[in-house]
């Protein structure tokens, strides 16, 4: 075999030259240039809608302060995380060395965080995550690197199981796609509901984003007797498990009680009159009767003509945290950005939601969670209505080191 | 791969030959200590992307280059080699993590592993041939897959993060840092790179040849050669888990995904762009597939689109690949 | 036991819809050896064209009439006027095409993601077919049994024409011996580029029937083309009644796998498939003797 030389020396050869010259070129310290803030987010995919209802959020919260602190603008730079965790590794890549910004924001599954945690923490990037709700991300994967101004797993859901208990439900069967999101939030809900005197009796965990067909896992759940199917599902996995869950005559029989995400407004269209009579937890809706959450609402429908939906709430909450930061550091990023992350942590603000505040280990608390049901408003136009509300929860212990 | 398309039948059965213009050795050998002390030079001149790239060109390097093992020099094509470069990096994810084993022991028993499952694996593969052997390789990386996803014990579908990258401090230097672990990644990537120099140059790389060429015939010599494609297959597998560690090193994390079959077709990809049985081919498929994926994702949104339709016109109009073409294109030069 | 019948009938339900999608890809390979990686990408138009049709008439049925159409067309252009001349001029050979087609089943999800945003989609179930049907002492959606029904008669439809017809004569004749088949007199490259439209619209039409319980979206063809490879080497390529059975099984195992063993769901179908090519390379019903 001929080991040729020439040609594959040439190609590698300018491969390399083209490669380093354009890459390559030294970009000058800019004083008072923008502060660039990284999004990566799921554009496309399982979760997309959440994606877009979190970026509009995140942009009312901005517009609050003209989009500027301290008079540097703000540049959001988006990247697409397909969900995948390899994926949003080299995003997080590009954004910190080809784009330089000043930390990473965003990021909607708990399995791309995951992985950008040890990221974040060997590179010394700030990650403030805005949902991933998975309770080792602040536990395990702590990091002074890492924030969360969404919630944990824990913080929403264990309560939630003590309230159904306390409400008669005696059995429930959960019901979630496999992976750490899943398991945290159905793990919750279970602890909660077994001290609270409930039972679980089935749980049925599908394959996350690979399963296309929930009729074999409804079919066991409506055989195990319970009172209520407990489910976290979200974007297109939560529209069909709903329709289906319908088309197996269960919705009287077994009604599938969730989180806001099962019965999320962009599923509403898809759905359709499944929705009403539906109950859910959420942590905000767009009647929430607060000062924070009327302002926010009402910026929200003046720019996309159209109610928020929680995901537009979290990246509120995302941003606004993210502003109150850098308007305490005056708009300076200091060296040490785990500053940035310690600031963030002695925030306290009124938020749509409630109070916002971190804890020691970064992760933002819930301060209530409420139960809606979606009712057929004047218009009949689905609307949610406010029934009830209980305290949210702790988090859970994990974090080994101290910062 | 048929044969026809792969042999050029004039030149390339010599092996040994460091140039296929005899009068240019010194020529040659002189552009590559060139593009070499480019390469061992890049961390000074290059920004920490385009370091951050070079990595990752040099491991999907690696990986393709196992795969051109497969189906470059032996002439069989794989959709499961997928599986080695994730067996790669959650044996040494589970050998560090859960074993407490030291890194350089987890990474030699993991490959030692790895052979071992190969030749079983590849024992019942290699007796098929042809679009079967594709589908069978196929079916054991997805079974793979599907057994890691359901797996507590590794974190199912989360994946184990936390990969140990190797610990220099006696060299005084630390390879969290991008320069030094370029420095790592780049004599691991020579090494293997070597290696498979090694073993296409020897008589079994000969035999492997062969058996791409023409099977008979080389049954009807008298060699075994359901053990030289059960060697050959598991070579490759080793070379890719090398591959699965080195990823696993660079984003200290691995998950089933590195197992899809998505991963093993990019891998084919690769060896199908930087040219077939040439031995830098993956490296230089690699390099493309990287640059090009990456600008593609600066300039637009719908990447999927634009390289499904450059995969086409690759496998539709550059036979042998880049260096492939490039080499008739020159050969009809002079 | 009524668990039992009711996990039955979603493995059969899930079984015809594969089928649907099975049966064209091994007409294809049987016929012209080719490995249509984007067999896939068929599914996922035709949803979405029975989607545009659906929302244009209101009709679900129309939707299911004329969606497959634009795969067909699709198909046999796609062959036609691209893969036989690649294949004639000697440039490709069969497993270049099947890469080419692996391509092709991304750029079609591209496209899809392209004009269609990642939203999903979903075609309303017609009245006729909502509800649940009741009957030994189960009740069960209605349109599912639907699609089971679809499936057998497309089953049997298929069955009568390749073994009762001439077409059908012609493409047994066609696998067996292609030489000879052109000696004939008969355009070859026609009746393939044909066979290839009409796989390619089964697909299509498997991806309007599977809309009303599955929803639409861009990656939809994606997943299902593994499942279906693995249905096609089962049953024995080129193999009309094997893909049948082995649809069967494949759908059975996947779903009771989910149900009762939902360790063993991922890994089930794979090891079947395996099993199989260890015992009976050439599929479970496949002639012997067939090399690649």
């Amino acid at each position: 075999m001929a080991f040729s030389f020439e040609k594959s020396t040439r190609t590698i050869l300018g491969a390399a030259a083209v490669l380093a010259a354009t890459v390559g070129i030294p970009s000058y310290a800019q004083d008072k240039g923008p502060i660039k803030i990284g999004l990566i987010l799921t554009y496309k995919g399982v979760y997309a809608p959440v994606s877009e209802g979190f970026d509009r959020g995140l942009q009312i919260a901005i517009a609050e302060y003209e989009g500027k602190i301290a008079g540097r603008a703000i540049e959001i730079i988006r990247a697409d995380d397909e969900l995948t965790p390899s994926v949003g590794v080299q995003k997080f890549n590009k954004l910190v060395q080809l784009d330089k910004v000043d930390f990473v924001t965003g990021i909607v599954g708990s399995n791309v965080a995951i992985a950008l945690s040890e990221l974040a923490d060997r590179g010394k990037v700030p990650v403030i995550f805005g949902f991933a709700f998975a309770d080792e991300i602040t536990g395990k994967f702590c990091s002074p690197y890492i924030a969360r101004s969404s919630f944990s797993a824990n913080g929403f859901q264990y309560n939630s199981g003590k309230y159904w208990a306390s409400k008669g439900i005696k059995t429930a069967v959960i019901m979630g796609p496999d992976y750490s999101a899943g398991h945290s939030f159905l793990g919750a809900f279970k602890r909660g509901f077994e001290e609270g005197g409930g039972k679980v009796v089935q749980e049925i965990w599908t394959p996350f984003q690979k399963t296309k067909d929930w009729g074999a896992a409804l079919t066991q759940a409506g055989n195990s007797g319970a009172q209520i199917i407990y489910a976290f599902y979200a974007g297109s996995e939560a529209v069909q498990v709903v329709k289906q869950h319908a088309d197996f005559g269960l919705k009287d029989k077994l009604p599938l009680i969730g989180d806001q995400w099962v019965y999320d407004e962009a599923l509403w269209p898809a759905l359709g009159d499944l929705v009403i009579g539906a109950k859910h937890i959420t942590v905000h809706f767009p009647d929430l009767e607060n000062e924070a959450s009327k302002k926010f609402v009402k910026a929200f429908r003046e720019k996309f003509k159209e109610d928020p939906d929680v995901n537009a709430a979290l990246g509120y909450d995302n941003g606004k945290a993210i502003m109150l930061t850098l308007e305490k550091l005056g708009g300076e990023i200091p060296e040490d950005r785990a500053k940035i992350i310690s600031t963030m942590r002695d925030l306290t603000f009124d938020a749509p939601r409630g109070k916002i505040r971190f804890n020691a280990q970064n992760s933002a608390l819930l301060e209530k969670v409420y139960l809606v049901e979606i009712v057929k408003d004047a218009d009949g136009k689905p609307r949610r209505k406010f029934v009830d509300e209980f305290a949210g929860a702790g988090d859970l212990s994990g974090c080994a080191k101290s910062f | 791969m048929s044969a026809e398309s792969l042999c050029r039948k004039d030149r390339e059965f010599q092996p040994l030959k460091l140039s296929t213009f005899p009068d240019s050795r010194r020529a040659s050998a002189a552009r590559f200590v060139l593009t070499g002390a480019v390469i061992c030079a890049l961390p000074s001149f290059a920004s920490g992307y385009a370091m951050t790239l070079a990595v990752e060109v040099m491991i999907a390097g690696v990986f393709a280059s196992g795969i051109n093992l497969l189906i470059g020099y032996t002439g069989l094509v794989s959709l499961g080699q997928a599986m080695f470069l994730g067996l790669g990096g959650y044996g040494i994810a589970v050998g560090t993590a859960l074993l407490g084993w030291p890194l350089w022991v987890s990474a030699a028993i993991t490959l030692v592993v790895v052979a071992m499952i190969a030749a079983a694996i590849g024992a019942i593969c290699t007796r098929t041939r042809g679009v079967e052997f594709l589908l069978i390789t196929l079916a054991f990386s997805q079974m793979f897959y599907g057994a890691a996803i359901k797996l507590r014990w590794t974190n199912g579908s989360d994946g184990m993060s936390g990969i140990p990258r190797p610990d220099l401090s006696q060299l005084g230097l630390s390879a969290h840092g991008p320069v030094v672990f370029y420095y790592y990644i780049l004599t691991v990537s020579a090494l293997a790179l070597l290696l498979l120099w090694r073993i296409v140059n020897s008589p079994f790389g000969s035999v492997l040849i062969g058996i791409r060429e023409n099977e008979r015939r080389v049954m009807s010599m008298g060699y075994a050669v359901a053990h030289y494609k059960i060697g050959a297959f598991a070579l490759s597998a080793v070379i890719c888990a090398v591959a699965g560690i080195l990823q696993a090193q660079y984003t200290y994390f691995v998950n089933p995904d590195s197992m899809s079959w998505q991963v093993s077709g990019e891998g084919v990809l690769m060896v199908i762009i930087g040219g077939a049985n040439v031995i830098l081919g993956p490296f230089v498929g690699a390099a493309v597939f990287v640059v090009v994926k990456q600008a593609l994702s600066l300039i637009t949104d719908e990447y999927n689109l634009f390289f499904g339709i450059f995969f086409m016109l690759v496998v539709a109009f550059f036979r042998g690949g880049i260096l492939g073409t490039l080499r008739t294109l020159i050969g009809k030069w002079r | 036991m009524q668990l039992f019948l009711l996990q039955f009938l979603n493995g059969f339900q899930l079984s015809m819809l594969v089928f649907l999608l099975a049966v064209g890809l091994t007409l294809i390979f049987g016929l012209m050896n080719i490995l249509n990686l984007a067999h896939g990408a068929f599914f996922t138009m035709g949803a979405y064209f029975g989607l545009i049709i659906a929302k244009a008439t209101g009709s679900f049925w129309a939707a299911l009439l004329i969606g497959p159409l634009l795969p067909f067309a699709a198909g046999f252009v796609l062959q036609f006027y691209v893969l036989q001349p690649l294949a004639e001029r000697g440039r490709s050979t069969h497993l270049d095409l099947a890469l080419l087609t692996f391509g092709l089943l991304f750029a079609t999800a591209g496209a899809v993601e392209y004009l269609y945003g990642s939203s999903f989609y979903s075609i309303a179930t017609p009245d006729l077919l909502k509800g649940r049907i009741a009957f030994l002492g189960i009740e069960y959606p209605t349109y599912r049994l639907f699609i089971i029904a679809a499936g057998i008669s497309v089953a049997a439809a298929l069955s009568l024409v390749i073994d009762r017809t001439l077409i059908g004569a012609t493409l047994r004749a066609g696998v067996d011996n292609r030489e000879m088949v052109t000696a004939l007199g008969i355009n070859i490259n026609v009746l393939f580029a044909l066979v290839f439209g009409f796989g390619s619209a089964l697909a299509g039409f498997a991806g309007v029937v599977a809309a009303p319980v599955m929803s639409i979206y861009s990656n939809m063809g994606i997943g299902i083309v593994v499942t279906t490879f693995v249905v096609v080497v089962v049953g024995g390529l080129g193999n009309l009644k094997g893909s049948f059975y082995a649809s069967l099984i494949v759908g059975m195992t996947d779903t009771f796998a989910q149900a009762f063993f939902p360790e063993a769901e991922l890994f089930a179908v794979y090891a079947l498939l395996i099993a199989v090519m260890i015992i009976r390379p050439q599929g479970l019903f496949g002639a012997v003797g067939r090399l690649a």
